[in-house]
């Protein structure tokens, strides 16, 4: 494969693959959990930038990229309140809803960023976090420089899609959530309160979101550029649903989108004669082509994105 | 049920709740714009007054509406059966490529204006074919239609990326655009040195017909009862799978003709940005209009101005660029807002 | 609700007390290297002008116009207005553009600018500023390469400039019409040829962000460079698809990197700056692009290709001002719009001493790189 050979080159994808992915996985893990309760968050991508935007500003005036990460987090949470408000509690269309908030935040951090630290060809800059060296399993043949040689970001994400799935699975507190989501009007009869347990998901999402959209800034970046999350909420979106809202099976998700990711950008090193936009094509091609094989046997929470009237029939 | 006096009711209980809103949103911005250094007095005159007061300005907001009326009533009509339709970007882009196909073709300089049937025909059918791919997701696979269609915007976005830099790239250009469109077949323009042309009568001929269809039509009857409920709807004996795949592609191919009327009267050529999120926007203007035919109208309107008023207020002002968008956010959800408290005063009317 | 009503209303409120706070913080908090600069140009960033601030809606605002051109022309050059497809915040492109306005408006011009303007809206915007009190309106990008010719027509009393490559015939142009065409590819031809020369692996690479004519441009330009000095040279190159991706573009240099790759040159702006993060980490000598990038890294910046617009808009004044405007302007190393940033620690004294005479080689014509613009398989 060009200058490697073809063990070394998917190494290296498989490397890539973990760093690319990360973002994805905090995000959707976040958003199963409001899924799992009805609430269909189109507001991911506002959320991530919010979090890219606090966690740089914090970091860089606090010189501490932990208390970065930690606001990143709560103002990430803190902003899912305008769409809880306005999608759950006044009922509005949650798409649109979710739609103009992402525009809403990221008109916002532009202006703030461009505010507080101008315009200038040396953008203020971090050290992003470095990767980890477990003594041990690093030093593995194979699977120790790709899987054991990540920074401490990754290995959080992985650990919480798990803890997500045992709560979602395996505690009463994961009974109510989706009890919340798939019939409101029972669960309301039987003492849950729906809107506080989704107003309570939708923090957890706001909050997963925001350091997502901060491992862009504080584990490969190390600053802030306008619209620095590309999309890539929107992609944790379609991962969430090809993972039938298993955060276990959205681990694989998100992986799969970050192999494509750095499959595509390796690809054309590979100089093949394909016109590049299939490269930039790749990626979500191969989300659409997952769900069309293995979507149809993941049922949506049945009360998703929809209104939820407490009074009434 | 009288479609003119539901909605003149309606819009009569809508309007101070949407004024009050665009209020507040901006007396927000005007926070926002006063730091940056701009003045937000001034700012604001030319949000709203020069699309009205400045010759290329209201041109340019004439022929805004077009597409972004189009675009809402391809929305509505999905949206009246349940779907939520996210791909207007894509669907844009698939109409204008259809278009471009059919009004560069040689038969165009021959055929002038008559080229526009076989034009939008096609145009609809690209975008009905964009349309119908995240309906059949939805109803086969059952997976959401949002985001199939979100999705397939990136796709349809590289798609037009490679069309115009190789096989519908114009001749002897170094720039991503297709050939120009024959005067013989561009569209009407209205305003001397403007883009404002005859479309708009178009769009609003098209707005009669969705009103009459939706609102008079036993099959429009059925799209709004499917969308109100599952249930009720298969009491009527609808299937719920057929119409979703049916709606997206109707939905999508009316978009698409939107994409059309952008290469006919907009920029007489394909070219990338032809969509230019108008997609989303349509989508605000769907909702914001509340589906209905005068509501629809008034929220086109009303968002004409606002983003041709904008690129003033940026020019003028000086008004940061990323304050155009907070401000219009700001707007929507304010509206939005200021609709669900009419919701809830209705309801207590209604002895609920 | 309610109190959910009031909660909300606080946290925006508390939100933007925040972002005060945070503006006020900053500014006094007495910064570190990267954030003084800033903090001078956020002013004039803000106010779109350095030389006008919170312009009135009427147009005929106040000048302090001291020309330095004599006026021959029937109209004095004042107003200068600068239309960008992208964000000045771009660390490249775009961000150039701006600085060559702010050195107009130093000049004394009145100056006026615009970003993030869509392709499809550029007529529109080109109208709009025609209207306006600006005498000099110039647009940024391949997207003003037709606009300019359409409005040129409706506003024969202006004078319209595009930095692009003309879509026609020179003399299709209207009088008042000009494109500048900075040969961005003889810079990229030195850059590939500096690669070859200081590659220990034989393996070089260039990362771009779109087929635009420029970009494909650089990327012939870099590969024949590299060919002349070594036609054994493995050239690779990546299109990242975006200007203002950065993870992407350090995803590329880094995928070049692992096959070998040890001098890198980046043509993408935002972009680019990922690019160099990935040489940072791995140790590998870069190239810059937009202005001069060795602040970014500081001992592996071999050089960076400058395109210095504010020399290229002033040329226009001069050429309005003498008559000459109009027509294409090819500008490469010899006007001094495009040049070599100066050449880092990291490259040895016998490849500099070659660089600099291959750049008079090309000054002079003694060699010519070709001009392709089109394709790059």
């Amino acid at each position: 494969m060009g200058n490697m050979s073809l063990p070394a080159f998917i190494l290296a994808v498989c490397t890539s693959m973990f760093r690319l992915s990360a973002p994805l996985l905090f995000a959707s893990t976040g958003e199963i959990m409001s899924e799992k309760a009805g609430v269909s968050n189109i507001g991911l991508e506002g959320q991530m930038i919010i979090g890219a935007f606090t966690s740089l500003l914090v970091s860089y005036e606090t010189g501490s990229v932990t208390l970065g990460l930690l606001a990143a987090g709560v103002f990430g949470a803190l902003s899912t309140l305008v769409i809880t408000y306005l999608g759950v509690m006044r009922k509005q269309n949650q798409s649109v809803v979710g739609l103009m908030f992402n525009i809403l935040a990221t008109g916002l951090t532009t202006y703030l960023y461009r505010m507080i630290y101008g315009v200038s060809g040396v953008a203020p800059t971090i050290d992003t976090i470095k990767n980890i060296h477990i003594p041990g399993l690093s030093d593995l043949p194979v699977l120790g420089p790709t899987v054991f040689s990540q920074n401490l970001l990754v290995y959080l994400a992985i650990a919480l899609s798990v803890a997500a799935w045992y709560i979602l699975n395996k505690t009463k507190l994961g009974l109510c959530i989706r009890a919340v989501g798939e019939n409101p009007r029972a669960a309301q009869a039987a003492g849950l309160d729906v809107i506080r347990y989704r107003a309570a998901c939708m923090l957890f999402t706001g909050f997963m979101a925001g350091i997502g959209g901060a491992f862009l800034v504080v584990a490969i970046n190390g600053r802030f550029i306008d619209d620095i999350t590309a999309g890539r909420g929107y992609i944790a979106l379609a991962i969430t649903i090809l993972a039938g809202w298993n955060p276990l099976t959205e681990i694989a998700g998100s992986m799969l989108f970050g192999a494509a990711d750095a499959l595509q950008l390796r690809a054309q090193t590979l100089g093949f004669s394909i016109p590049y936009q299939a490269f930039v094509m790749l990626p979500y091609v191969v989300v659409l082509v997952s769900l069309l094989l293995f979507g149809r046997n993941a049922p949506a929470p049945r009360a998703l994105g929809m209104r939820y009237e407490k009074e009434g029939r | 049920m009288n479609s003119k006096s539901f909605s003149e009711r309606l819009l009569s209980s809508k309007l101070p709740v949407i004024l009050l809103a665009v209020i507040i949103s901006m007396l927000l911005g005007a926070i926002l714009i006063s730091i940056s250094g701009g003045s937000a007095p001034a700012a604001y005159r030319q949000l709203f007054l020069t699309p009205f007061t400045t010759h290329s300005a209201t041109g340019d907001m004439l022929s805004t509406i077009t597409p972004l009326l189009i675009i809402a009533i391809g929305v509505s009509v999905a949206q009246h059966g349940g779907l939520t339709n996210l791909g207007g970007n894509g669907q844009v882009v698939m109409g204008g490529i259809a278009m471009a196909l059919v009004a560069t073709s040689p038969a165009a300089e021959a055929l002038g204006p008559l080229i526009w049937i076989p034009g939008f025909l096609c145009a609809f059918l690209f975008g009905a074919l964009w349309g119908m791919i995240a309906g059949a997701f939805k109803a086969y696979i059952h997976s959401s239609e949002i985001i199939v269609s979100l999705l397939l915007n990136y796709i349809a976005a590289q798609i037009i990326s490679y069309l115009l830099r190789g096989p519908m790239m114009a001749q002897g250009v170094t720039v991503p655009e297709s050939e120009l469109v024959p005067e013989a077949a561009h569209m009407p323009t209205l305003m001397a040195n403007t883009s404002a042309n005859a479309g708009i009568f178009f769009a609003f001929g098209l707005l009669v017909i969705y009103g009459v269809f939706m609102y008079k039509t036993r099959t429009g009857y059925k799209i709004r009862t499917l969308g109100y409920s599952e249930k009720a709807a298969k009491y009527g004996g609808v299937e719920k799978s057929k119409y979703d795949v049916l709606l997206m592609a109707v939905s999508g191919g009316i978009v698409g003709l939107a994409g059309g009327m952008e290469v006919l009267g907009g920029q007489y050529r394909l070219v990338e940005g032809i969509a230019n999120n108008m997609g989303f926007t349509g989508v605000v203007v769907a909702l914001v209009g509340l589906l209905q035919p005068v509501g629809i109208a008034l929220a086109a309107v009303f968002m004409a101005v606002l983003t041709v008023g904008s690129k003033y207020m940026q020019i003028m002002s000086k008004v940061p660029v990323a304050l155009k968008d907070v401000l219009e956010a700001l707007m929507v959800l304010f509206i939005l807002w200021g609709f669900s408290l009419n919701l809830k005063r209705r309801r207590i009317k209604e002895g609920n | 609700m309610k109190t959910f009503r009031k909660v909300t209303s606080l946290l925006l409120a508390a939100l933007m007390l925040a972002s005060l706070a945070a503006c006020g913080g900053s500014s006094s908090s007495g910064s570190s290297g990267a954030s003084a600069p800033a903090a001078s140009s956020s002013a004039p960033a803000a106010s779109g002008s350095s030389a006008a601030p919170a312009a009135s809606s009427s147009s005929s605002a106040s000048t302090e116009s001291t020309e330095s051109t004599e006026p021959e022309s029937d109209l004095v050059v004042d107003g200068v207005a600068l239309l960008l497809c992208g964000a000045i915040s771009d660390m490249g492109y775009n961000y150039g553009a701006y600085l060559g306005l702010e050195k107009i408006a130093e000049m004394g011009y009145r100056t006026n600018y615009t970003e993030n303007i869509a392709d499809t809206d550029c007529e529109n915007m080109l109208r709009a500023f025609s209207e306006q009190d600006y005498e000099l309106i110039l647009g940024h990008g391949y997207q003003w390469a037709e606009p300019i010719l359409t409005i040129a027509k409706e506003h024969p009393e202006k004078y319209y400039f595009a930095y692009a490559a003309a879509p026609c015939d020179e003399s299709e142009i209207p009088e008042n019409a000009c494109y500048l065409q900075a040969l961005e590819y003889e810079a990229a031809y030195v850059c590939g040829a500096v690669a070859a020369k200081e590659t220990k692996t034989g393996v070089v690479g260039i990362v771009t962000g779109a087929p635009a004519a420029m970009q494909v441009g650089n990327i012939n330009g870099f590969r024949e460079g590299a060919l002349s000095v070594n036609p054994d040279i493995n050239v690779m190159y990546v299109m990242t698809g975006t200007f203002t991706d950065p993870a992407k573009g350090k995803e590329a240099a880094l995928a070049m990197i692992e096959q070998d790759c040890d001098v890198l040159l980046h043509t993408c702006d935002a972009t680019g700056t990922g690019v160099i993060d990935a040489c940072n980490e791995k140790g590998v000598m870069v190239m810059g692009y937009g202005g001069d990038q060795r602040e970014l890294a500081p001992d592996l910046m071999a050089t960076s290709i400058v395109v210095d617009t504010a020399v290229g808009f002033a040329r226009q004044i001069d050429r309005i001002a003498d008559g000459t405007f109009g027509g294409i302007d090819k500008a490469g190393f010899n006007t001094g719009v495009v040049y070599m940033a100066p050449w880092g620690d990291n490259v040895s004294e016998e490849t500099v001493a070659f660089a600099e005479q291959l750049v008079e080689d090309i000054s002079s014509g003694k060699v010519v790189p070709t001009e392709n613009l089109v394709s790059y398989e």
